[in-house]
């Protein structure tokens, strides 16, 4: 999470409530209110975005927009073999 | 028929560690619930319930798949498992590149690596929360 809730970077706070918001236990949020990912992805920050990565932290592929999830889970399946 | 009853288990709890000492699963000298044969496998003291020294025993580190070796890795609030696995190299940041190792605040409000979720797929997903 780039952005908490009134638009100041994240904390742990915002990522706190988020995650009781959106009944997040088995994943991680990560406040990000640096743009840690923005530099380490090839990505702008034209929110939401997205990219898949192997189990290697390889980057496989990145996308904008909503539902692009979908994309994302269709290349992790092909470079699975699956 | 009493005795070999009571024999033959405790035969049965000795076990080769890979060297010439035997250990025994039924011995716990600093009764931290991890076995002498298990205190071996995992290169930790048998005489220290917690052999780094990080306040929290070998058992709950073993457990929560953290070293008990490592007194500057301990488990997760959160409980994610530690699973990097050392040998990963940050190359770029582009596709096809090996990502950074991004060391970032979780909802348990703890600092986590993104290395340690190595082992599956991701999908990192940015967002805000409005």
């Amino acid at each position: 999470m780039y952005e908490g809730a009134t638009g100041n970077p994240a904390t742990a706070e915002d990522v706190a409530a988020y995650a009781n918001t959106v009944g997040a236990e088995d994943f991680p949020i990560f406040a990000d209110g640096a743009g840690g990912y923005t530099s380490a992805l090839p990505i702008s920050e034209a929110h939401p975005i997205l990219c898949a990565t192997t189990p290697e932290f390889e980057i496989l592929s990145c996308y904008q927009g909503h539902n692009k999830h979908l994309t994302a889970l269709d290349d992790i399946r092909a470079h699975a073999g699956l | 028929m009493k005795t070999s009853w009571l024999v033959l288990p405790l035969l049965g709890a000795l076990a080769s560690c890979g060297g010439e000492k035997e250990c025994s699963v039924l011995s716990d000298p600093d009764f931290d619930r991890v076995n002498d044969c298990e205190e071996e496998a995992n290169g930790t003291d048998p005489m220290l319930a917690d052999s780094d020294g990080d306040g929290m025993s070998d058992r709950e580190e073993i457990d929560c798949v953290s070293n008990p070796n490592d007194a500057n890795e301990q488990c997760y609030a959160c409980g994610w498992e530690h699973n990097d696995p050392g040998t990963l190299t940050s190359t770029g940041a582009e596709l096809g590149d090996t990502m950074a190792n991004l060391s970032l605040v979780d909802q348990c409000g703890e600092v986590v690596d993104t290395w340690d979720f190595h082992g599956e797929y991701h999908i990192l997903y940015m967002t805000a929360a409005w």
